[in-house]
Order: C-alpha cells, then sequence, then structure tokens
C-alpha cells in the first residue's frame, strides 16, 4: 500500500469518529435520507417474487372475477334491503303519529284483468282484516279491502271508478266525491272529484284530503292535488277536478290496512 | 283430449292467470297489461272435440282470472265462454294450423271478453281503443301458445267427420 492510501485510510477513520461523536440527530437525518434513497431499490425488488405463469394469473383472474361477481349481487341484495329499510322506517313512523291500528301488509300481486285496479296484499282474515278497511300507507290514500280470505286480501285501489271516497278540499274546505277516472285507458293514472260546488274558486295544486264521513276513511288521509278543474257539461251545476293522487301507485310495495280507528 | 292434457292445460291456464297478476303494467302503451289467458283460450277452443269441452276451458279461464281481480267474479266467464263456444262450432270449417286463423281466434275471444268487462265498467272511445289492443295482444299470443305447446307434444286434434 502506498503512502498516499495509508492518508486516505487514515482521513475516513478520522471522518468516521469524528461523526460518531456528533449528536443522534445528525446521525438519525443520514439514516432517514439513506432509508429514502434506498427504498425505491427495495420496493423494485419485490416485483420479482409476483412474476407468475400465465395460467396462474388466469386462474386468479378467474377466482377474482366470481368473487367480484359474488360480491356485486350482496351489493345489490344489501342495496335492496337497505331501501326497503327506509321505506319501513318511513311507515313505521307514520304508524306512529296516526291515530288508528294497523297493520302492516306487503303487495305480492296486482289484478289480473285490465279493467279493475286493485292489489293484492298478504294479509288475510287471520290479522283481523275484513271488507271495507282503509289501505294508506306513509304518503296517501291507496284504497279499501274489497275480498278478505285467509293470508290475503284484495284492495279496490283509489284509481278504480268503484272505489269512492269522500273528499275535501284543503283550503277552500269544499266537499266532493273522489273516484278512479272513468277513462279506462291512460298512461298517467289519475282520479276526478265530483260534485264540487260551481260557486268555489279551486287553485291548481290544492290538496285534497279524506272528510271522514261515510265511515270507512277516516278524516285528513292526503288523497292527491288538483290538476285542473272543469264545469260537469251535463248539469252545469258542479266542478269536476282533475286529481293526481298522491300515491305512487307504480311503485307501492308495502301499505298499511286500518283495522281500528280511534 | 286425454286426462294428462287436460292436466296440462289447467295448470297452463293458472299459471296464465298467476302471470298476468305478477305482470306489470306497461306504461307506454296507456298503462294495458299483457294479458296471457285469451290466447290460452283460444287454443283451447281450437283444441276441443266439443263445445262443451271449450267451455269448461273458458270457465276454468275466466274463474281464475276473476279470482285475482276486483271485478265481479264469474263475469270473465261469459266474456271467455260464448267466444269460444263460437270457434269451437266453426271448427270443423277452420284451418286451424294456420297462424291467422289462431290469430284471429286470439282476437276474437280478448275481443269480445274484452267487451264484456267494459259493458261493465262502462264504456268509452278509451275503452275501445283498449279492447283492440288487447284484441291486438292476443293474436299475437295465440299462435305462440299453440306453438309452445306443439313443442311440448300437444298437437292440435283431427276434426272428427
Amino acid at each position: 500500500m502506498r503512502q498516499k492510501d495509508w492518508l486516505i485510510v487514515g482521513l475516513l477513520l478520522v471522518a468516521w469518529i469524528i461523526f460518531l461523536g456528533q449528536p443522534t440527530n445528525v446521525s438519525a437525518k443520514l439514516r432517514h435520507f439513506l432509508v429514502r434513497l434506498t427504498t425505491p431499490f427495495v420496493k423494485l425488488g419485490d416485483l420479482f417474487p409476483t412474476v407468475k405463469s400465465r395460467r396462474q394469473l388466469d386462474a386468479a383472474n378467474d377466482a377474482l372475477r366470481a368473487e367480484n361477481a359474488r360480491l356485486r349481487q350482496l351489493l345489490h341484495a344489501v342495496e335492496e334491503t337497505e331501501a326497503e329499510n327506509l321505506r319501513l322506517q318511513t311507515l313505521l313512523a307514520f304508524k306512529k303519529r296516526a291515530g288508528f291500528t294497523t297493520v302492516a301488509a306487503r303487495v305480492v300481486g296486482r289484478d289480473s284483468s285490465n279493467w279493475w285496479k286493485s292489489i293484492q296484499l298478504d294479509r288475510g282474515l287471520g290479522d283481523g282484516i275484513h271488507e271495507n278497511m282503509a289501505v294508506l300507507d306513509a304518503t296517501g290514500l291507496i284504497g279499501k279491502t274489497v275480498a278478505v280470505s285467509h293470508g290475503e286480501c284484495r284492495v279496490l285501489l283509489l284509481l278504480d271508478r268503484n272505489c269512492k271516497v269522500s273528499a275535501l278540499l284543503q283550503e277552500s274546505r269544499e266537499h266532493g266525491v273522489v273516484a278512479g277516472s272513468v277513462s279506462a285507458f291512460q298512461r298517467v293514472p289519475r282520479c276526478e272529484m265530483s260534485f264540487v260546488s260551481r260557486n268555489v274558486n279551486v287553485n291548481t295544486g290544492e290538496v285534497v284530503v279524506s272528510s271522514g264521513l261515510g265511515g270507512i276513511f277516516p278524516k285528513g288521509i292526503r288523497v292527491g292535488t288538483v290538476t285542473s278543474a272543469q264545469m260537469d257539461e251535463d248539469t252545469g251545476l258542479y266542478q269536476n277536478l282533475a286529481i293526481a293522487p298522491a300515491v305512487d301507485f307504480s311503485q307501492l310495495e308495502e301499505a298499511l290496512i286500518i283495522v281500528r280507528q280511534e | 283430449m286425454t286426462l294428462a292434457s287436460s292436466t296440462l292445460l289447467t295448470i297452463l291456464i293458472l299459471l296464465c292467470a298467476a302471470g298476468q297478476a305478477a305482470l306489470p303494467p306497461l306504461t307506454w302503451l296507456g298503462g294495458v297489461r299483457i294479458e296471457l289467458l285469451p290466447g290460452v283460450v283460444a287454443f283451447g277452443a281450437l283444441t276441443a272435440t266439443t263445445p262443451t269441452r271449450a267451455v269448461f276451458i273458458a270457465t276454468l279461464a275466466g274463474l281464475a282470472q276473476d279470482a285475482l281481480s276486483a271485478g265481479p267474479f264469474g263475469l270473465s266467464v261469459i266474456g271467455y265462454a260464448v267466444p269460444a263456444v263460437v270457434v269451437a262450432g266453426l271448427r270443423k270449417s277452420l284451418d286451424r294450423d294456420l297462424p291467422w286463423v289462431q290469430s284471429g281466434a286470439g282476437a276474437w275471444i280478448a275481443g269480445v271478453a274484452g267487451l264484456v268487462a267494459a259493458v261493465s265498467t262502462g264504456f268509452s272511445f278509451e275503452a275501445f281503443v283498449k279492447i283492440c289492443l288487447l284484441a291486438l295482444m292476443s293474436a299475437v299470443i295465440a299462435p305462440l301458445v299453440v306453438f309452445a305447446t306443439e313443442l311440448l307434444g300437444y298437437r292440435l286434434e283431427a276434426v272428427e267427420e
């Protein structure tokens, strides 16, 4: 070894001894700097063990796809349950604040004919259901029970012309009778309110509620809103109002049957 | 018509009635729902060897439909039985293998059934349009019912001379 080399080694040793004598934060900074510098290379080294054969990758891909499909189905089920939960919570809140005893029921079928408007619920005689009981949900009046057997009942919807409800205009307090529209063929379901006095000024958008007369439907249940008004052409004595029902009948899944009015 | 074929037809009628009650309304078609039973009754009337059998099939279909409806119980029996008897009566003069004959029978039965229902609910121009739509629907469904049942080995029986 030449003299020059000895000098370099000696200087390095002295530098190292000086470095060791420094406070710990200096060595810590150096350590952190070195760690930052070397980490990318360490991560690069991690790549090598993951290189697998095409067959292994395909198998893993298939397994992941299957798992993904299963999880998607699970997610849909959870979303469905969540939506149902929300609906039932709304219904329950309504049930608590309403002043009557109700039985909750699920919609299990519609009318098999195109000429009548009804739905089938999964509650029957065993649940205390009888004919002519009012059926509603959190948004408004649905109709009344017309045929009851064990484990199921049929509800005549407000949209049917045979379901007549004594109703009241909320602002003008004018009475009338709401029934399904005579028109048998319509894109948007609607009802008609007839026998409304010709002298009353009816505003579009006015809320219609049940009047409580007749004994089937309790007073104050929302029926719908007025969309238009025109004079009865036959007699000229009354106004006929077109009513947009409060309930979306195409989306009905649950309902409350009023078994006892307080 | 054998016992097995009668049983199959009965099951088909019950399934179609339940299907009609489960199918959602077609909003783009004015809220009209698909009716499967007129097509089945047309098939029954074309295959029945006697008008009595056609009446039996129509009665079963009518009762099955009315059981799942808010309409007067038994009204649909009239709407199905009367045109079914006519089809069964004309059986010998009809070439029942022709699809348009089957379509005609379906449309005829759906039309009369709709007319009977409209008399009960109130006849109007909209009701007339609805009857036409239902007749058109059954004109398509009836040959499909014949085709499907032929696939299952249920052949249109030969006319008895």
